[in-house]
């Protein structure tokens, strides 16, 4: 070769090498225990075509749903820095609560009321949130909802005391809310979610009365069994899309940027779904035999009194006392308000 | 599910309907009973695309004589599993055929195929309700008692009316009117097992393997599915894919069982479709998945399922909406 020639092809070599490279598109793996087909696996998959869209290819969405990637307490061992076979997960309580117990104070029993009332204080944790989440290695992309828990029955169920005589289910391995529930007069039975609906199947079976959001009863059928709802709402029953920080941090700013604004819009999409899920799925399963009982007058206030003296035995216990006492103060603010505007 | 024929196609319509009132009834039963007779026309054939593009006009024409004969039993099977089957084979399957980019178009290809899988199970449940009055809203309500008194004659329309509704309920999980009906599917299929074990070369239990593959605490079971995959297997001589295919999404995928996802549909790839004409459609367009599914099995599996399989047994459920309160779980599952 020619001198100069060679020359400049190291040139252009040296040139070259000294080019950044190109990044490879990132893939993020996402695990969820939403079915595939349902609303958060649909909502998940238009937020992952949004992120490979807005950034021009360079981040990759790959959702496993269904739960086929374990628990959730697995899922979160999975995302662990040094493990890191997924990195991003829509989780529920339990698998938030295996990274920082202070989401619990969203599945306080009979503690929220409304939406509105809600997701005022989700807005107004959100940061202080996010901080304890970020602090454990997981970056919050939004919060989502999986409807509210309300409570199914084999026998009908009008009043705070009918409630405390049901054999109530509560998920096995929390021995402490098997506690808590005794201590408060209730009767709780521990159990896998699994068993739920083959013990309401059963006539003397181990439990009677179910928690549930209204899509889960009709996804389980076990409405049939238990053909009364309480018409209370217990508790939402929250979740939040987090990735790891470790993920997180290789990707560019201006990246990030645009994932939060699909994450968000996911998020407000959810927001309407679920709660338009919950209420359909209560008129079909009237339709196929569901009788729904109100509770007014005297009977709810009773409810509404129990509530505001359960909810403190779990401050500090259950809930980190600083969480508790915001999530009060907010929520209570928030109702201030409410009643001011009326 | 197997693709059965459309029967004969387009005859001289025209002439049939503008002849005298009885005369013109009398000729649309007959062109009606000539083309929901039976036939293979369709599923023997060998070009998927030639039948993609003739099958709509076929379904058409269904409909079109049932304007005027809104009872004819033959005409609202045909159309029944026409739609049925035009929405799997053309519509759902190309579903799988997207790369993971298309999520729109995907989105869009869903919602076809669910409008026309309704549409084929409500012409089944007319069928069914002119045999049994009342049984629709039966189904609702006590689906074992609604089905209790259908006879071998009706295990076509109990078998068309389940797989329709089941596809419709697979892809359509965020409609609680749909997902509320799952027993009734159940019901169906039940009715069908015990009138006639065998029909259609083992199609009953080639769907029971995707109906017993959903989660324990909707009624599946891993086990059953697989004593179904044996039996359709054995039905149909080894000849059809579709019970491998069936068996890989069904338990291989929940299970996060790669090995045996890739071994399943290697078989079906292995099928000639030579050797059963009757099902030669059905086959190639199953074996055509089978190669897509092979090809994006990254989405389906993550590296992280064989660690945790090692530690943990897989609980199926969708149940993460039972994660009430302040507690925590360490079950749930299902499947894509």
């Amino acid at each position: 070769m020619h001198s100069s020639r060679m020359l400049s092809a190291v040139a252009i070599g040296c040139a070259m090498a000294s080019l950044p490279l190109a990044a490879a598109p990132l893939t993020v793996k996402l695990a969820t225990f939403a079915p595939a087909n349902s609303t958060w696996h649909k909502a998940l998959m238009e937020m992952g075509a949004a992120w490979g869209r807005l950034t021009e290819g360079r981040i990759k969405l790959t959702v496993y749903p269904g739960g086929t990637q374990g628990s959730e307490a697995v899922t979160v061992k999975l995302m662990r820095p040094g493990v890191g076979q997924l990195q991003a997960a829509l989780l529920m309580l339990p698998g938030l609560s295996e990274i920082d117990s202070a989401v619990d104070v969203f599945g306080i029993p009979f503690f929220f009321e409304s939406d509105e009332e809600l997701w005022h204080v989700v807005d107004k944790l959100s940061p202080v949130l996010a901080q304890r989440l970020e602090s454990k290695g997981f970056h919050v992309l939004n919060w989502g909802h999986g409807g509210w828990v309300q409570l199914f029955s084999k026998r009908r169920i009008a009043t705070l005391n009918d409630l405390k005589q049901a054999k109530l289910f509560t998920t096995e391995g929390n021995d402490r809310m098997v506690q808590w529930y005794k201590a408060n007069g209730f009767q709780p039975v521990a159990l896998s979610a699994n068993d739920i609906p083959a013990q309401l199947k059963i006539r003397t079976g181990m439990i009677d009365t179910a928690p549930s959001p209204p899509y889960g009863a009709l996804v389980l059928q076990f409405f049939r069994d238990a053909p009364y709802m309480l018409d209370i709402r217990v508790a939402p029953l929250l979740g939040a899309t987090v990735i790891t920080t470790e993920a997180w941090n290789k990707i560019a700013d201006s990246d990030r940027a645009k994932m939060h604004d699909a994450a968000r819009a996911m998020e407000q999409r959810l927001r309407a779904d679920v709660t338009t899920l919950d209420a359909s799925s209560i008129v079909e399963m009237q339709k196929r035999g569901l009788t729904v009982t109100k509770v007014e007058g005297a009977a709810l206030a009773e409810f509404r009194s129990a509530a505001e003296k359960l909810a403190p035995t779990m401050r500090g216990s259950m809930v980190p006392s600083d969480i508790y006492d915001l999530a009060l103060r907010e929520r209570n603010a928030f109702r201030q308000a409410r009643g001011a505007s009326r | 599910m197997r693709l059965k024929g459309y029967g004969l196609l387009v005859v001289p319509l025209a002439a049939v309907l503008t002849g005298g009132c009885a005369i013109k009834r009398l000729a649309i039963s007959s062109v009606a009973n000539t083309l929901s007779a039976s036939g293979d026309t369709f599923a023997s054939d060998d070009d998927p695309e030639l039948i993609r593009d003739a099958a709509p006009f076929a379904l058409k024409t269904y409909e079109l004589l049932l304007a005027s004969t809104p009872k004819h039993p033959g005409l609202l099977l045909a159309s029944c599993s026409g739609f049925t089957q035009y929405a799997y084979a053309f519509v759902q399957t190309d579903v799988d055929l997207l790369g993971p980019d298309d999520v729109e178009k995907a989105a869009a290809l869903r919602g076809r195929a669910l409008r026309l899988y309704l549409r084929g199970r409500d012409y089944c449940m007319r069928a069914l309700e002119l045999r049994h009055r009342g049984i629709g809203t039966q189904l609702m309500v006590a689906p074992d008692a609604a089905v209790a008194s259908a006879t071998a004659a009706d295990v076509p329309l109990l078998y068309w009316a389940a797989a329709a509704w089941g596809a419709a309920i697979s892809i359509g999980l965020d409609r609680p009117e749909l997902v509320a009906d799952f027993p009734a599917v159940r019901a169906l299929m039940g009715r069908a097992l015990a009138l006639d074990e065998g029909y259609a070369h083992g199609a009953l239990h080639e769907l029971m393997i995707t109906i017993d593959s959903v989660p324990e605490a909707m009624g599946g079971s891993v086990e059953r599915a697989r004593a179904h995959f044996e039996r359709a297997v054995a039905l149909q001589g080894g000849l059809s894919a579709g019970p491998y295919v069936a068996l890989a999404l069904g338990v291989a995928v929940p299970g996060q069982d790669r090995p045996e996802f890739e071994r399943l549909l290697h078989l079906a790839l292995a099928i000639d479709p030579e050797r059963d004409r009757s099902n030669r459609l059905a086959n190639l367009i199953t074996q055509r998945r089978a190669r897509r599914l092979l090809e994006k099995a990254d989405e389906l599996f993550s590296a992280a399922a064989d660690a945790r399989l090692r530690r943990e047994p897989v609980l199926s459920f969708p149940a993460w909406a039972f994660a009430a309160s302040a507690h925590r779980t360490t079950q749930f599952p299902e499947e894509q």
